[in-house]
């Protein structure tokens, strides 16, 4: 329930919108009277909506942000933008914006200055480090920018730079990191025919996949969709496949398996480039598309259909890689991933174009700054990479959702949160809610998000990311384009609160502990730097927003010496994982079953996804997305109509979704009320709701207790090849009525 | 305190109460209703139909008194008139507490739209007020008057031009299915008469009950006789518009039927439509033979009843969502729930009326046979009862 | 003088509600008030199922249901097509609002009830309404019937198209192209 009533509600949207720049004389000509005489700025910036960083232009009327418009070079976007955007860019007038530093004092937070929140912070930490050495310390952030953090841990000799990754999709770039040793990107530019499995790029929306599919599908390329769910994607493809989900690793075998026996792959690429496919097919030549489908509920003439469309059409075909949608989630997740390596190189679409190509990226300079002396790091506290613990984990990317048992086990004693709100992305609240028990927690969002209100004891509030600069940032890759892409944020607004810049909070901590000149340079110099190798400056960016760098990708297998040069052991694309097997794991994909199926009436596997106007939890407290919502009544929970039925369900019924949460010596049970969609757009094996709510900070207080979140349900758990969350590993019952 | 001053403290508490709603919706505007954009008209707009269509009624029987020649409708005629005026303002109250902007209420002059059936509203319900003015102002200063025969006639037609365009406000835009055709207009000429003698009779029954004498029979008789006629053809009109409408070959005019007769609003319509406006005060009027009191009872009732029929007939045309996209899956109903504010202006228009009657009764001379008859202003105290206000 | 118009390939959308928020930006209407929306459309049982989605908006009628029965002109057609309010002369009658067969009308904070302005003030100097704009999948279309070069005018040439509720004589200036099933 919403704690606003519908006017209070009101005042503060409009207070949060339409304040000041707007006349409000009735007549609207009036309106663009003024619109026309007031002054407008243009400034580029990145839109902070999701990763995908759309570049985009904030147009400002009298120092009000008044609209957006997407920066028409940008190859993510190509001008632009859904419905985040203009969400998290209005979400600057926010009234539940953190407005200056807090400390917390009891179950309450009384405002700090910055100089003594410095202090308390930089003493503590002092203290921390000189009892538990700089391992203690962890920095837990989204990913991406932290460059400047890693500078402080450097500094006193921690490895614990922790992502969010783990909750997202690690189980891919790690085996594309040790199968193929980068990341290729589809080149939906070129492709005849693409297949998407856990991917809509409908959903979790780039703007531009979306450009370069329409395009494809215009000049007849096939795109097919599988995916449980009627998904936005599936909705524009030739064709939807549902899928059991938890079984794609199944498919992807009887895809290879088709692929292999009926003599469909790309033998030449895979004399030349593979490195394991005896090992492979050796252990999956009994996994044919008839097993495969019978696990996967697709018929096997399907499976069969499919592996040899995309062989007809190879090279200029793909497997899409994936990206959230299935890695992570399942206890085979990371097999999944290799099954896809494996089925597009049987395609032999590497480095071909219509098939996958490696991301374009810009080769960018780096500040000159002297060279500091610097304790060694000790272990990572989170267990990757380390042996017995968690060895085949990527260490750039960590663990994130296992805090809690770090800090119990006293590895984690001083923990920085930064752009991240774990109570609400990572599994199990009630666990993640422990992470207040750690010695010294220190949030640095924007609004006042779950981690901040329930586990910090600081929270340092950062600029919103229309009022400040950032380091220029490659924004090409995820998916194929032929050059690379620099843009940048400039601020396009003056700060509203008593916030600061990232660096300037860094600056502060380190001068409080005593640190000289860690960072002697302002995010300009730093810019420029970054930039000079392009032969482009701070300013030419500013007036263009995004740079393509004239230099192309050419397709071909890398090589050296007229061998395979990819940065694997082998330096081909390797089908057995050598590091895998170290660990007495099995090196090549083959079947591994869900850890959990539903099997009563009322069981289903709880599964998510991104809703078009919600980025999982940073939206979730915007007032203008929030009414999208509730237009399209976006909180409801999807059943299938055929179950929904036996059950008694019907279109908005509220229904109580209930799961076990099991630890060693910990057991609980949720229960949640939703109204249920009833559709025949989706598997009837599983329910689905939207990433974007379940908000319980009572200081977010548009979105506060909106709809209920998929983590609610999950327990915190780590799949040991990829540190993987596996929330979809979860079966819930279903029961009319609510609680 | 008089007793009949303690008894104006009931309408004088339901105008406060209506203040404080008026209030409300001009700081809040549109969010102190219950109104949607799927559902924009709600009970303010059946409350003004319910008092206009009253007046309008009211303001009919008053002319048959004056053309017909009955001498006991002829009794009716000046009180008829303030009753109208008394009911009339208060509706245009509610309405222009209901209008978004009513200060642009200019424009409805400076820029006219002729094609719109609020435009006539406005004009012809304009027009009805000033000819209830002339008519009131020359009933108390010159009765005899020869120019007032015309004002009358005039004014016949007027009322009933009027009424019928306040039914062609829904009956004619032509997008509400369930609205559309000339039912509406006709529909509503017959209640406004229902309603208008209900007001009549309630209005005379307590004047008279006030000042201790016994209501005219002959008057009650006339006036239940027009109720319990106008129930008849009300009755029938319903009966055979929802028939129609359940055997409808539109889906929407299916849904619609069935929402009044079994769905959301099916409550409203069988206890208040139906039963406090049609069979309980047909079955009191005919079973008492219109005896005074069960006629004052049915009258009450059919106030009550008539104003369901409003407020359902304007709900009616909106809750079955239109149908933009063929195949669309809508709610079955779109939801309208009327806030306090709403009942407290209804409350406070009904006050309002009250109490302008009240003072027209205490004021002015609205009996016509006392006028003529009881030429002794002392007799004329004692029946309507204002000499014990003004001592 | 221009003759503007819209064309929708419903087909082609994904529903991210873009258009409503770009819109209401460019506008900057309050989060409740928004100038078009989505119809969604399911057909069909599991696994043979299909999804429509349908972007709604004023249809800029050449006979406006909702501009006959505004009482004071508040409503009122331009020259190149536009059916625009002036929120001086609205009385907030809401007659339009129940007027419009497409229920596309929006009480706004002021007591008008608001509508899509095919971004009058806008487009007339060349510019695109921000939901034509803003969309990735191109489903939208706008421009100047009068100009035979003009995208939309090539596009309804060579499209088969269709225009909602047209039975009920609106004539609108919005088009939807046809679907292939």
């Amino acid at each position: 329930m919403r704690t606003f009533s519908r006017r209070t509600f009101l005042k503060a949207a409009a207070a949060a919108t339409i304040a000041g720049a707007m006349p409000l004389a009735g007549d609207f000509t009036g309106f663009v009277r003024g619109a026309a005489e007031a002054p407008v700025t243009r400034t580029p910036s990145t839109c902070n909506g999701c990763s995908t960083n759309c570049a985009m232009f904030v147009y400002v009327k009298n120092g009000r942000l008044w609209k957006l418009e997407g920066n028409p070079i940008a190859m993510k976007n190509e001008g632009k933008l859904c419905a985040r955007a203009y969400g998290v860019a209005a979400d600057v007038y926010n009234p539940d914006r953190v407005q200056q530093p807090m400390k917390r004092v009891g179950d309450k937070f009384e405002p700090i200055s910055w100089g003594q929140a410095f202090k308390e912070i930089g003493d503590k930490l002092t203290k921390i480090i000189d009892k538990h050495t700089g391992s203690s310390v962890l920095w837990l952030c989204h990913g991406g920018k932290e460059a400047y953090a890693q500078m402080l841990l450097d500094e006193i000799g921690s490895a614990n730079y922790v992502t969010h990754y783990s909750t997202c999709f690690t189980s891919k770039t790690n085996a594309w990191d040790k199968m193929v040793g980068t990341q290729l990107t589809s080149d939906i530019n070129r492709a005849k025919y693409m297949v998407f499995a856990g991917r809509n790029y409908a959903g979790g929306i780039m703007p531009g996949a979306m450009k370069k599919l329409m395009r494809a599908k215009e000049r007849g390329a096939k795109i097919v969709v599988i995916d449980p769910r009627l998904c936005e994607l599936a909705k524009i493809a030739d064709e939807w496949i549902p899928i059991r989900p938890g079984t794609d690793l199944a498919l992807y075998l009887g895809l290879a398996h088709t692929l292999i026996s009926e003599k469909l792959y790309n033998e030449s690429f895979v004399r030349q480039y593979v490195f394991g496919f005896d090992e492979f097919w050796q252990a999956n030549r009994h996994f044919t598309a008839e097993k495969a489908a019978a696990i996967c509920d697709i018929p096997a003439e399907t499976i069969r259909r499919l592996a040899r469309e995309m062989a007809r059409n190879a090279p200029a075909s793909f497997l899409e890689p994936g990206y959230h949608g299935l890695h992570n989630h399942y206890v085979n997740s990371t097999q999944i991933a290799q099954a896809n390596v494996i089925v597009n190189a049987l395609l032999g679409n590497f480095y071909q174009h219509g098939g996958l190509m490696p991301s374009a990226s810009p080769k960018l300079g780096k500040l000159a700054l002297p060279k500091r002396l610097q304790p060694e790091k000790g272990a990572r506290a989170d267990g990757a990479g380390v042996n017995n613990e968690y060895p085949t984990v990527e260490t750039s990317r960590g663990i994130a959702q296992h805090m809690p048992d770090l800090i119990a086990a006293g590895k984690v004693k001083a923990l920085f949160i930064y752009h991240f709100n774990p109570l609400r992305t990572a599994p199990d609240p009630e666990y993640q809610k422990r992470i207040i028990n750690a010695e010294l927690v220190v949030s640095i969002p924007v609004d006042w998000n779950e981690t901040s209100v329930h586990a910090a004891h600081y929270i340092l509030p950062e600029h919103y990311f229309l009022e400040r600069m950032e380091a220029p940032k490659p924004i090409s890759g995820n998916i194929a384009h032929d050059y690379p892409q620099v843009a940048m944020r400039f601020p396009a607004l003056k700060p509203l609160h008593n916030t600061k810049d990232v660096l300037d909070i860094l600056k502060g901590i380190a001068k409080a502990m005593n640190i000289d000149d860690l960072y002697p340079f302002t995010v300009e110099e730093d810019a420029a730097a970054q930039l000079k190798p392009l032969g482009i400056t701070v300013d030419k960016l500013r007036e263009v927003g995004c740079y393509e760098v004239p230099e192309a990708i050419k397709p071909g297998f890398p090589m050296k010496d007229g061998k395979p040069a990819l940065n694997t052991v082998t330096g081909q694309v390797e089908f057995s994982v050598g590091i895998f097997k170290l660990h007495g794991r099995q090196g090549v994909p083959t079947w591994i079953p869900p850890l959990v199926s539903p099997k009563a009436d009322n069981e289903f596997r709880l599964i998510h996804g991104k809703q078009p106007w919600h980025s999982h939890s940073v939206t979730s407290n915007n007032p203008h997305l929030l009414a999208i919502t509730k237009s399209y009544n976006g909180t409801w929970m999807w059943i299938n109509k055929g179950r929904a039925e036996k059950l008694g369900i019907k279109n908005g019924d509220i229904v109580t979704l209930e799961a076990k949460i099991e630890y060693k010596g910990e057991r609980r049970t949720v229960q949640k009320s939703i109204p249920a969609r009833v559709t025949e757009m989706l598997h009837p094996e599983c329910v689905w709701i939207p990433s974007g709510y379940g908000n319980f900070s009572p200081r977010a207080r548009f979105g506060y207790q909106q709809g209920v979140n998929y983590n609610d349900f999950a327990p915190a758990r780590v799949e040991p090849l990829s540190g993987g969350c596996m929330v979809q590993e979860v079966i819930v019952t279903v029961r009319k009525g609510g609680n | 305190m008089s007793r009949f001053e303690r008894w104006m403290a009931a309408p004088a508490a339901m105008v406060l109460v209506g203040l404080a709603g008026a209030v409300n919706k001009i700081i809040n505007g549109e969010h102190a209703l219950g109104t949607t954009a799927a559902m924009p008209w709600g009970l303010l707009i059946a409350g003004y139909v319910f008092f206009a269509a009253a007046a309008t009624g009211a303001g009919l029987i008053a002319s048959l008194g004056h053309f017909s020649g009955k001498p006991a409708l002829m009794a009716l005629e000046r009180r008829g008139m303030f009753l109208a005026l008394s009911l009339l303002i208060p509706g245009f109250g509610l309405i222009g507490i209901e209008l978004g902007n009513p200060l642009n209420m200019i424009y409805i002059l400076l820029s006219p739209n002729f094609t719109s059936g609020i435009w006539w509203m406005g004009f012809l319900y304009s027009i009805y007020l000033a000819l209830l003015l002339i008519e009131c102002y020359y009933s108390q200063v010159n009765p005899t008057n020869k120019n007032l025969k015309m004002v009358s006639a005039l004014a016949v037609l007027n009322k009933i031009a009027a009424v019928c365009n306040l039914g062609a406000i829904f009956a004619l835009a032509g997008v509400r299915l369930f609205w559309n055709g000339y039912y509406f207009p006709i529909y509503i000429l017959v209640t406004a008469i229902l309603s208008g003698a209900a007001a009549l009779l309630t209005a005379s029954y307590l004047t008279g009950k006030r000042a201790g004498l016994e209501i005219e029979p002959a008057i009650v008789e006339a006036l239940g006789k027009i109720m319990a006629g106008c129930i008849v053809i009300a009755a029938a009109m319903t009966a055979l518009k929802l028939y129609a409408n359940l055997q409808a070959a539109e889906q929407p005019l299916r849904e619609t039927a069935a929402a009044l007769v079994s769905g959301p609003l099916a409550w409203r319509f069988w206890l208040g439509e139906v039963g406090a406006g049609m069979l309980l005060p047909l079955a009191l009027l005919l079973i008492a033979n219109f005896r005074a009191k069960h006629t004052f009872a049915a009258a009450v009732l059919i106030l009550i009843g008539v104003f369901a029929m409003r407020a359902d007939f304007i709900a009616a045309g909106q809750i079955i969502p239109q149908v933009v996209v063929e195949g669309v899956q809508h709610t079955a109903y779109h939801v309208y729930s009327a806030t306090w504010t709403e009942w407290a202006l209804l409350a406070g228009a009904t006050g309002a009326s009250v109490l302008m009657y009240a003072f027209a009764e205490y004021k002015f001379t609205l009996d016509a046979e006392a006028a003529d008859t009881f030429a002794d202003p002392e007799c004329v105290a004692d029946l309507t009862g204002r000499r014990k206000l003004t001592v | 003088m221009a003759h503007y118009a819209m064309l929708i390939d419903a087909s082609r959308c994904t529903g991210c509600a873009a258009c409503r928020i770009a819109c209401q930006m460019q506008w900057q209407l309050p989060p409740e008030v928004f100038f078009n929306r989505l119809e969604f459309r399911e057909q069909g049982t599991y696994p043979n199922v299909r999804q429509d989605i349908v972007p709604v908006q004023c249809m800029h009628c050449d006979n406006p249901p909702c501009l006959k029965v505004c009482p004071t002109g508040a409503t009122y057609k331009r020259a190149d097509g536009m059916v625009l309010i002036d929120h001086g002369k609205c009385i907030g009658c809401k007659y339009c609002m129940v007027a419009c067969p497409y229920d596309v009308r929006q009480m706004n904070e002021r007591g008008v009830p608001e509508k899509c302005r095919f971004c009058a003030g806008h487009v007339e100097t060349g510019g695109q309404p921000p939901c034509v704009a803003t969309c990735m999948n191109d489903v939208r279309i706008f421009g100047d019937l009068d100009d035979p070069n003009s995208e939309i005018s090539k596009e309804l040439k060579r499209r088969d198209v269709f225009q909602l509720a047209a039975h009920k004589g609106t004539k609108p200036r919005v088009f939807y192209v046809k679907s292939k099933k």
